[in-house]
């Protein structure tokens, strides 16, 4: 194998990994309450109160430890209505349910840390 | 006179030291030993009883219903077939909550698929694919990249951090909830940070901790005809995503430390797939990420002869189909077939020979591995001699069903008879062990069983 085919195959390798880069599965996170996503809650994501919300901007603010931190989303991503402490089913949300006052986490996402990945807001 | 004095003093003597020594007999006897202390368990052992016993609060089922110790951590028909129907694996058929759209036992009894959720729980009905159970051997090995973890079939099994750890609490809410509403508290509770330190603890031990370093100095001809075939860049090309037999890339192909990669091999392409053979619904599975980028994860080669049926959706029983798909249409029109092509100027083109000369190879080192692991499971029997049946009898079990795999793989291939006849041996051994009552005779044929794999392995490799 010679070192311009060695080339083309780390190119071509190097655009899946691009793209595969610290995704975990997401799909079971949605049943996760809020505080209890493992390694991440207490590590790497945000718990607070949003303090403000700007859905046009695609943005909403939330208190964390005092200070106030601006949260930008995305259409990709992850909304979901943590229902678990009334012992209902957790559900997909959009952005309409960010709520000055609600309690949520939040996981920036690795690929893009200006955009939240998910947003998990507490429920009835 | 003095003769009969001396031999009346000589039988009073003698009485007297044969009483003595009953006394003292007696008396040792009655003396009560201090049990040995039972030590205390090691994160292993802990995450161990988890794996095999803990069904956090859900519908009955552990890890263990799906990753059978004895099928290789992983589950084949043939093993479930012989389940009694109220195993906790088939809760899907037991528990009304769970009839609809948790499991399919029709493809679960007949090709020992599991249903899972991909991309997302919003339309049970329709959105789930069907994936056979992977084993978890060798994990040490094989599930690292410097993309992070990769588990599970498409390398993104686990929720939260995606670390193997995680990957616990993503099965529980998988598989273990005992309604589809999947409420954390109601349904099932979420595992707890010491647990899944545990867990990931035992996955981790399990199997080869280290991979093998090709090419071996094997002694049958069609497995080392094989062997040169898998290695060869130019003819079967398997040692490029496969380096060392293993799972991870090779570092002169894809740069140094490549670890574990995600592959789009067409394996959704193959036709005639037999769960799709049946009436069933079997919706297509877009393998990695949500929408799916088509790629799976590349699993190890040295545990593959014993754990098919083989890729993420069982759809190729034996192993020489396995190889086989590589020589296929699917694979070739593949984007990971392409880009083989590209880079090597040629699809993967073997004839039958080359097939099964390329399959001896996986199973003789496949063999190989059952020897080393069953050997490694007779020690600590040995080791643990004097410890309780309750942790002696499972060891014993997989060293068993090590043994009996060895057997299987080579005669499934028709190699090394002689081998095969030294596996018999100790598979007649261990099984002596088994019902042994002693734990010193437990020992002694544990003992003889780790020398007959000896001499089996020594048929295998040119030491």
């Amino acid at each position: 194998m010679n070192a311009k085919t060695i080339l083309g195959i780390l190119l071509t390798v190097s655009l899946c990994l691009s793209f595969a880069a610290g995704q975990a599965q997401q799909t079971t996170e949605k049943f996760i309450p809020i505080g209890m996503s493992p390694g991440v809650s207490g590590k790497s994501s945000y718990q607070g109160n949003i303090t403000e919300v700007n859905i046009a901007a695609k943005s909403f603010s939330m208190q964390i430890d005092g200070d106030n931190k601006v949260i930008s989303f995305a259409p990709t991503t992850r909304i979901w209505l943590d229902r678990s402490k009334s012992k209902k089913s957790n559900l997909d949300g959009e952005p309409g349910a960010l709520e000055t006052g609600s309690k949520v986490e939040v996981m920036m996402d690795p690929e893009d840390p200006t955009k939240a990945a998910w947003i998990k807001i507490e429920a009835n | 006179m003095i003769w009969a004095v001396s031999k009346s003093l000589s039988v009073r003597l003698n009485s007297t030291i044969k009483f003595t020594i009953i006394l003292l007999t007696l008396s040792l006897a009655a003396c009560k030993m201090p049990p040995k202390p039972t030590p205390e368990p090691t994160l292993v052992e802990i995450g161990e009883q988890i794996f095999l016993n803990e069904t956090f609060a859900g519908n009955g089922r552990t890890c263990g219903s799906c990753h059978r110790p004895t099928d290789n951590f992983g589950l084949t028909p043939s093993f479930i077939a012989l389940l009694d129907d109220d195993d906790t694996l088939f809760v899907a058929e037991t528990n009304p909550d769970l009839a609809n759209n948790f499991e399919n036992p029709v493809l679960m009894r007949n090709f020992a698929l599991i249903l899972e959720n991909q991309d997302g729980f919003g339309d049970l009905a329709n959105n789930f694919n069907m994936r056979g159970v992977p084993h978890t051997l060798a994990m040490r090995t094989s599930i690292d990249s410097p993309a992070g973890p990769r588990t599970g079939w498409s390398g993104d099994g686990a929720p939260g951090d995606g670390s193997l750890r995680s990957f616990s609490t993503g099965a529980v809410i998988q598989h273990f909830t005992k309604s589809t509403n999947r409420v954390a508290g109601v349904d099932f509770r979420l595992p707890t940070d010491n647990e899944l330190d545990a867990l990931e603890a035992f996955q981790l031990s399990l199997g080869r901790q280290a991979e093998i370093s090709l090419p071996l100095p094997l002694k049958g001809i069609v497995a080392t005809r094989g062997q040169e075939i898998f290695m060869d860049n130019a003819l079967g090309k398997c040692n490029a995503c496969h380096f060392n037999a293993g799972a991870n890339g090779n570092p002169a192909i894809f740069g140094p430390n490549p670890g574990n990669l995600n592959f789009n091999t067409g394996v959704e392409d193959l036709p005639d797939q037999p769960a799709k053979l049946t009436t069933e619904k079997v919706p297509p599975d877009d393998g990695f990420g949500t929408p799916g980028t088509g790629e799976f994860n590349t699993p190890t080669l040295v545990e593959a002869a014993d754990t098919g049926p083989f890729f993420h959706n069982n759809s190729v029983e034996t192993i020489e189909g396995s190889v086989a798909f590589y020589n296929g249409d699917a694979f070739t029109n593949s984007p990971a077939g392409q880009l083989l092509i590209n880079a090597t100027g040629s699809a993967i083109n073997l004839d039958a020979t080359q097939v099964v000369a390329v399959a001896a190879f996986l199973r003789v080192i496949n063999a190989l591995e059952n020897i080393r692991s069953s050997n490694e499971l007779l020690e600590r029997v040995i080791a643990g001699e004097d410890r309780a049946d309750s942790f002696v009898t499972p060891i014993l079990a997989r060293a068993q069903s090590e043994t009996r795999d060895a057997l299987d793989v080579l005669q499934g291939g028709g190699l090394h008879p002689l081998a095969v006849a030294r596996l018999d041996a100790a598979l007649k051994l261990v099984e002596q062990a088994q019902s042994a009552t002693k734990a010193k005779s437990r020992s002694g044929y544990a003992r003889d069983a780790f020398a007959e794999h000896d001499q089996a392995r020594n048929d295998l490799l040119d030491l």
